[in-house]
């Protein structure tokens, strides 16, 4: 009768191996050091001395695949999307109100605002909450990026491709098609006030 | 005399069998009779009437004579003594004068009444009349009597008037008195003569007539009789006949020479048999086959003729057909004659059937010729093939010797067969053994690979826990990256204070990026798993089968084994007899060798017999040809 053509041997070995993987810690306290110490050593690096000129320091999201931008001093906080409510007799800009730990806040869709055509899809789960000490209000996001340093000199006008109501509420574009919003022109904006009566 | 005259001819015809009255028409019998009897009772009647009329006349004169004048003569007697009274009246009542004048006046209408009677007794008397005149002179002489009577009254002389008048009046009156008796005795002698006259008339009345009814009523029967006895006869001789008829019996003979309808009747039912027995004569020579009579129609209307001809002519049709059928032109085309027509359609059939037939024997004579032929050559051949034969059959001898050295060295490697196949058997047992404990162990195999499925699966359930609890993780990363950037915007606002706060915070945010990309790896590696697993069932489950298989073919295999160690011992046991078959054989060689000797001189025998069919297919040949000949007369086409 012909041997089995199955190795167990060398089967039981490879899942002894996956074992000890799998029991084993994830680093051997001299490995943990040296990405410790790795780590360290790149944080000690001094950064390189920001250059002449003025900085903008800014939040990154992306809107249905767009880079926007919005400066942080207007922001307050970010929240996840989890329940609105939305609210009748109201332009499709707004798409509701959110309660944020006891203050309600309305949640402005920027793609209708700025009445883009095409609306595509997005996720719609982040909520930047933004505000300048008289008005607050939520701005949607897909997602957000992250906080972003932008100098003053990479900021370019709004190239032929924006036009209208967006070109108007933007401070600028950079090389990567990152939109620079100029959140104080969308605050001051009688459209964004919304006064209607229902009788 | 004439009805005297009619009756005897009557009775003389009905006793000559009604010779003569057969020679009248039935319907002059008819009125002969009746009539006969008509005129026999309008003279009975005739007769009757004419005493009747005596009767009456004798009645009649009975009543103007004898009748009359005695009435006549009992009122003059009467009034004669009313009379008489009158006057005696008178002479009594003398002294009343109204009394008197009333018994005068009287008087006077009797004596009136008197000679009116008188006058018509004389008138009717049928005796002397001078006795009637007699009576009238009596009064005639009475009235001067009556007269002095009367007058003597008057004067008053009563006395005298009653002497006279009992005197000489008395005498007038029966004087008269007799004479009126005497009148009376005679008229009613008369009377009584014309009475016996009348009845002597009635008896004589009474007789005749009844003598003649009587000759009616007999002559009535007779006309009857011999009338209803001339239509009866010749009707029955025709019912008979036509009984006769209607049974099919042609052989009555219907004769009759009388003038009358039955007679004509007869006559014509005589010339119908007539016809009929010729008829069944003509039918009787086509049934014996005679088809040269010629049957003539009576008349145009002749139902039976006409279609006897028209069989006669359909017949003679039939047997040409046939003649030409005889003579074997078998072209022709019998047309029948109607869809009903047995023989016309049988003889169509027929003519078709044996044209069919010639034509089949002339096909089946065609194979024949060349069977016969081909007979010739093959027997040729046999002949030549005998000879073969017997050097075959020498050679055969010598073939016989060298198989039987062979048939002893098939003895010998038989038993060596007969061992080596005992062995094969203990082997096969030994390998049907194996087989079923190979069997035990494959459904062991079994067993263990169902577990594995099992352990496998539950395998696949233990990861699908961990993609939930992954999924939980990415949840936690995804708010620690919320949170980071929320902190990084805290720092921010804290300016230069939080400005290592915003690198906590950033680093922060990038264990959460890796922390995410590790568990979308995870879910990768748990992908990966589950595909794994569900390839690794689908393998057991395939293991499972071909153990199965193993199984089904390992049991095939046990049963192969068993069937050849069955074949085997079958085979063992057939070397077995071979070695004792060959032993036989070459007993059954020694037989052949002599069987050969018997075979040899058979071939020799075969040879003549050959020959000898030779000869008989040549007389086949020779029949075959006259065959083809009388099939060649047929004409077909």
């Amino acid at each position: 009768m012909p041997a089995s053509r199955i190795d167990w041997n060398s089967l039981l070995k490879r899942q002894e191996a996956a074992f000890a993987a799998a029991n084993e810690r994830s680093l051997d306290p001299g490995q943990e050091q040296a990405v410790l110490r790795e780590r360290a050593v790149r944080l000690a690096v001094r950064p390189p001395e920001p250059e002449s000129g003025e900085t903008v320091d800014c939040l990154e999201f992306l809107l249905s695949g767009e880079s926007y931008a919005i400066e942080l001093c207007y922001i307050t906080e970010t929240l996840p999307l989890t329940d609105f409510t939305p609210l009748f007799c109201t332009p499709a800009f707004v798409l509701g109100i959110v309660n944020v730990r006891g203050r309600i806040v309305s949640i402005l869709d920027l793609r209708r605002f700025f009445e883009l055509a095409s609306v595509g899809l997005s996720d719609l789960n982040r909520v930047i909450v933004v505000g300048n000490g008289s008005m607050e209000f939520g701005v949607l996001a897909d997602s957000v990026a992250g906080m972003r340093s932008l100098k003053a000199q990479e900021l370019l006008p709004p190239p032929d491709a924006f036009t209208g109501i967006r070109e108007e509420f933007l401070a600028g574009v950079t090389a990567d098609r990152l939109a620079l919003l100029d959140m104080g022109k969308i605050m001051s904006d009688p459209r964004i006030v919304v006064h209607e009566e229902v009788s | 005399m004439f009805v005297c005259d009619d009756e005897n001819q009557i009775h003389r015809d009905a006793k000559n069998g009604g010779s003569m009255l057969n020679r009248l028409k039935i319907r002059s019998r008819l009125i002969a009779g009746f009539g006969s009897i008509v005129l026999f009772l309008i003279l009975t009647g005739a007769l009757s009437l004419k005493n009747l009329d005596a009767q009456g006349e004798l009645l009649s004169r009975f009543y103007d004579h004898p009748f009359t004048v005695t009435n006549a003569i009992h009122l003059v007697d009467a009034h004669i003594i009313r009379m008489h009274r009158g006057m005696k009246d008178v002479v009594l009542y003398a002294d009343d004068r109204d009394d008197m004048e009333a018994s005068l006046a009287d008087i006077e209408a009797s004596e009136r009444i008197v000679y009116r009677e008188l006058a018509v007794a004389r008138e009717r008397f049928l005796g002397d009349k001078g006795k009637i005149d007699q009576i009238k002179e009596s009064m005639d002489q009475w009235k001067p009597v009556r007269a002095r009577t009367i007058e003597l009254v008057r004067q008053g002389k009563i006395a005298e008037a009653v002497a006279f008048h009992k005197g000489y009046a008395r005498k007038m009156v029966t004087r008269i008195d007799t004479q009126v008796n005497d009148v009376l005795k005679f008229s009613n002698g008369k009377a009584e003569s014309f009475v016996q006259e009348a009845r002597n008339n009635e008896r004589l009345t009474f007789a005749v007539t009844a003598i003649l009814v009587a000759l009616a009523g007999i002559l009535a029967a007779a006309t009857a009789f011999a009338i209803t006895a001339s239509i009866t006869r010749p009707l029955d001789q025709a019912v008979k006949a036509a009984d006769q008829l209607s049974q099919g019996d042609l052989s009555v003979e219907i004769d009759s020479s009388s003038p009358d309808e039955l007679g004509q009747l007869l006559r014509t039912m005589g010339k119908m048999v007539q016809s009929l027995q010729r008829m069944g004569a003509t039918a009787n020579q086509i049934a014996l086959g005679d088809l040269d009579t010629d049957v003539v129609p009576i008349s145009e209307r002749d139902v039976f003729g006409i279609a006897m001809s028209n069989m006669v002519a359909s017949l003679r049709r039939l047997a040409a057909s046939a003649d030409r059928i005889a003579a074997g032109d078998l072209t022709i085309d019998v047309l029948p004659a109607s869809s009903k027509d047995r023989l016309g359609n049988s003889f169509s059939v027929m003519t078709r059937n044996l044209r069919e037939l010639s034509l089949e024997i002339a096909e089946v004579v065609n194979v024949l010729s060349g069977s016969a032929t081909e007979i010739m050559t093959t027997v040729s051949e046999l002949a030549s093939s005998s000879a073969q034969t017997a050097t075959s059959i020498a050679e055969t001898n010598a073939t016989v010797q060298e198989i039987r050295q062979t048939t002893d060295l098939t003895s010998q490697k038989s038993r060596q067969v007969y061992e080596s196949a005992h062995r094969s058997v203990q082997v096969a047992k030994a390998g049907t053994e194996s087989v079923s404990s190979a069997i035990g162990g494959m459904q062991g195999i079994d067993e263990r690979m169902g577990f594995i499925a099992d352990r496998i699966v539950n395998l696949s359930e233990q990861s699908q826990a961990i993609g939930e609890i992954i999924a939980t993780v990415a949840d936690l990363a995804e708010q620690s990256n919320l949170l980071a950037v929320n902190a990084a915007i805290e720092a921010a606002k804290a300016g230069e204070h939080g400005k290592g706060f915003a690198v906590v915070a950033q680093e922060v945010k990038n264990l959460a990026t890796q922390s995410k990309q590790a568990t979308s790896q995870v879910r990768g590696i748990i992908n990966q798993i589950q595909k794994a697993t569900t390839a690794a069932v689908l393998a057991t489950e395939q293991g499972s089968k071909a153990v199965e298989a193993g199984v089904r073919q390992s049991s095939e295999a046990g049963e192969s084994i068993r069937l050849l160690s069955a074949s085997i011992e079958d085979s063992s046991n057939a070397t077995l007899q071979i070695v004792t078959s060959t032993q036989e054989q070459a007993i059954g060689m020694d037989q052949i060798a002599i069987a050969i000797q018997s075979i040899n001189q058979a071939s020799d025998q075969n040879v003549e017999g050959s020959r000898q069919i030779e000869a008989a297919a040549r007389n086949l040949y020779e029949l075959n040809q006259k065959l083809q000949k009388l099939v060649s007369g047929y004409k077909v086409a």
